[in-house]
């Protein structure tokens, strides 16, 4: 029985350090959010969907904004995931406190918002506690701040595609954002990725309805994050076919966030009705591409630092 | 629970440490143990099937203590009856209930009388298929003299939950199962690192072959009018290799985590893609079941012993019913009857019983002509599998249609990773083809066996993708 089990863990123990090699190098590559949970507690915050995760470049916006005259605490961290994980609601909110560094006092939390993040479906009741995004990541864990994490490894195996080693076409950077890479940018291959986007979001409309647990979560987050520093609202810039979609599905978003904003004393840049909206280049419609996402950042900064001269 | 994925991961190796401390104390102890763990690995999928399970397994222990203490032959038969009646009666209703409702309502409509019925919604318990057939293995091989019936309940439900191998297979039989189960278990170093080796293979079969061929045959089979010639060919031989390895990686693993058990369980799949006939295949794939129905259903019919035209109904009757405890849907008797069709030219002409050893068994490679009877054989299976796979027999016919319409010219977006681990199973299972399964490599040097090892974990690591079930647990 010695030699069997001294021989097995052996074998686990090889295996463990290859995985956790892997884990340590590769670890933006093999999956979307694995790199999140990597880091230490976060003093300044991006908040969102994939349009966040994707659209806004932390290293961008911490060059800029380190000169600011309110002395913020920094780095950011883009903590933003899709639509699937984060809508607004308790979860998130959890999830946001626990990766939250609750010693800061002078922070920045962005909160990049559509009206997606305030729906629900009917396969859930709210009223009752049950959120459709429960059982994904980061809801589903406890650790959100270890390196490596084993404890995202076990709970979301499922998620992981080691063969990206080898072939990536994304990277999630340190920092929290996600590159996405090797994007053919024909314009067939553009319009195929829009459509796809285009025939999601439309699904969406007959899918998804307002929920009131959503937007009270909401409100809670807001009280939650100024405790800890500035929060200022996000709509990042979107091709307008796809935004007409949204404004037909929820027409007084602007006007709600606009509301909840001027009654929390916080501002809101909606980069939809930017003049150089078309200068933030996307490639499917719907998420910033690298460089749209530099000057995306870059004007963000800009609105954060103008408040605060 | 399934056996790929983590938790699965996480309890065996509880479960095997608190079984071998448990071990030094007392037979009863370890059959209670295992006991508790079945029936929480099958609770784990559904607890109110437990009472299913139970109250099964309670019936024929109490049935085959009747048949034994029977005196006379027809109250012996009558008890074998109730047995028969029971597993039989929860599979009908379970299994079989609303495709019997479904095709007696066809039927009225077809010949002009108007009927009509609202369809029961059964789930199937997890298995049920494969316990039921254990356990009526038991009350006949009770009622034939053929083994004792068991005096402790503790064991009987043990033997009939047996955790590795309770939701599919491989079926056991008791006279080979329940006896390990009325022995106390040692510790084999042997036996636990070759279950080990064999479980990794399975882990291999399922995670990585299976489970990388599912995403091409799914497109082609979703709308094979969408898809050219070349894609629904590749489909058709991707299905072949999906289904072997998920369900020769299912019993891989069983086999391999009864092992670590002490358990010897029968070997389920014996390199079915080598046979160089229909009967070889069959006598290769899915043995637990073959054999099975070849000693319950086939020889009490007279089997081949009997005249010409007996012999044929005979295999129309297993490949039949073969097909029917497939699936409650007509394209598994369509298939079953296709196997038939494709069997009994060979049985006419005796040479079904030509290949029993295995191919080149003193060579390293086949001739030409085991070579051309091996593709041969292959490739007629797998347009039989057309009709496993496919939705409705319409559909199937529709498939195979298409792949001898010749059109587009394309092979669809064709997994190289697929074709890869394809020929790694291929050449490792035909260099083991003697061997109980594709890494029988204890006999290897040392370098060889633990190279092997990283290489199956890297590979699994890499190119696995993660299914959250396995083909046959729907059977």
């Amino acid at each position: 029985m010695k030699k069997y089990i001294k021989k097995v863990s052996l074998f686990l123990f090889v295996c463990f350090v290859i995985l956790t090699a892997i884990l340590l190098k590769y670890g933006g590559n093999i999956d979307h959010f694995y790199n999140k949970f990597t880091t230490p507690k976060a003093k300044s915050m991006i908040l969102g969907d994939s349009r966040a995760m994707q659209g806004i470049q932390p290293e961008i916006l911490n060059e800029a904004i380190k000169s600011s005259d309110k002395d913020y605490e920094l780095p950011m961290y883009n903590y933003a995931f899709t639509i699937a994980q984060t809508p607004m609601g308790p979860p998130y909110r959890k999830s946001i406190l626990r990766k939250l560094d609750k010693e800061t006092k002078n922070g920045v939390y962005i909160l990049s918002l559509t009206p997606w993040m305030f729906c629900s479906g009917d396969d859930y009741n709210d009223d009752l506690g049950e959120f459709r995004e429960q059982d994904q990541p980061p809801h589903n864990m406890i650790y959100v701040d270890v390196n490596p994490n084993y404890e995202y490894i076990l709970r979301n195996l499922n998620l992981f595609s080691f063969r990206h080693v080898f072939k990536t076409n994304y990277l999630l950077h340190k920092d929290g954002w996600m590159e996405r890479k090797k994007l053919s940018k024909d314009e067939f291959s553009f319009n195929a990725r829009k459509k796809v986007q285009k025939d999601m979001i439309t699904e969406f409309l007959d899918y998804y309805k307002l929920s009131k647990v959503r937007k009270q979560s909401f409100y809670d987050l807001i009280k939650d994050l100024k405790k800890h520093g500035d929060v200022f609202f996000v709509r990042s810039p979107i091709d307008l076919d796809i935004l007409e979609i949204e404004n037909k599905f929820y027409p007084e978003f602007d006007n709600f966030i606009d509301s909840v904003a001027t009654s929390n004393n916080i501002r809101y840049f909606n980069f939809t009705r930017h003049p150089k909206l078309k200068e933030f280049s996307n490639y499917d419609g719907h998420h910033i591409d690298k460089k749209g996402g530099e000057l995306f950042t870059k004007a963000l900064a800009d609105s954060i630092l103008s408040v605060n001269q | 629970m399934i056996f790929n994925s983590v938790v699965f991961l996480i309890f065996l190796p509880i479960v095997f440490s608190i079984y071998w401390l448990l071990s030094k104390k007392s037979l009863k102890i370890q059959n209670t143990y295992l006991l508790i763990i079945s029936y929480f690995f099958y609770g784990c999928w559904d607890w109110r099937f437990l009472f299913l399970i139970a109250a099964s397994s309670l019936i024929d222990f109490w049935v085959a203590k009747k048949i034994k203490a029977s005196e006379k032959k027809n109250t012996k038969k009558a008890f074998v009856g109730i047995s028969l009646v029971m597993n039989i009666g929860l599979l009908g209703f379970f299994k079989y209930f609303n495709f019997f409702a479904d095709s007696l309502v066809d039927l009225f409509n077809l010949v002009g009388f108007h009927a009509d019925y609202t369809t029961l919604h059964i789930i199937l318990p997890v298995g049920i298929s494969f316990y039921t057939f254990q356990t009526l293995s038991y009350t006949i091989d009770v009622y034939r003299g053929k083994i004792e019936p068991s005096n402790s309940i503790v064991q009987f439900f043990a033997y009939v939950s047996f955790f590795p191998q309770l939701v599919a297979g491989p079926i056991e039989r008791a006279t080979n199962l329940l006896p390990q189960f009325q022995k106390k278990r040692t510790f084999e170093y042997d036996k636990a690192a070759d279950g080990m080796r064999q479980m990794l293979w399975g882990f291999f079969k399922k995670v990585v072959v299976a489970d990388n061929c599912a995403v091409f045959v799914d497109q082609a089979f979703a709308d094979p009018s969408m898809s050219s010639s070349g894609e629904l060919f590749v489909g058709m031989i991707f299905f072949a290799f999906q289904l072997y390895g998920d369900f020769s990686g299912y019993s891989d693993i069983a086999i391999g985590s009864a092992r670590l058990f002490g358990f010897d369980l029968k070997q389920n799949f014996a390199f079915p893609y080598f046979a160089r006939d229909i009967a070889e295949f069959y006598r290769r794939w899915h043995m637990s079941l073959t054999n099975w129905f070849k000693d319950y259903v086939y020889f009490p019919l007279g089997g081949s012993r009997v005249g010409l035209n007996k012999k044929i109904r005979n295999v129309f009757i297993i490949y039949l019913i073969s097909g029917f405890w497939h699936g409650a849907n007509w394209t598994f008797i369509f298939w079953g009857f296709l196997n038939a069709l494709y069997y009994v030219p060979l049985m006419l002409s005796k040479r079904n019983r030509r290949n029993l050893e295995i191919v080149a068994a003193n060579s390293f490679l086949p001739s030409f002509r085991q070579g051309y009877a091996i593709f041969e054989t292959f490739i007629v299976t797998c347009f039989i599998r057309v009709f496993f796979r496919a939705d409705s027999i319409e559909d199937a016919f529709l498939y195979i249609k298409r792949i001898f319409s010749f059109q587009g010219n394309t092979w669809g977006n064709l997994d190289k990773i697929s074709i890869a681990v394809i020929v790694i199973l291929l050449v490792v299972e035909w260099i083991n083809r003697k061997e109980q399964h594709g890494l029988a490599i204890g006999n290897r040097p040392v370098y060889v066996r633990w190279g092997s090892y990283m290489a199956v974990f890297l590979i699994i690591l890499f190119f696995g993708k993660s299914s959250t079930s396995f083909i046959y647990f729907q059977f």
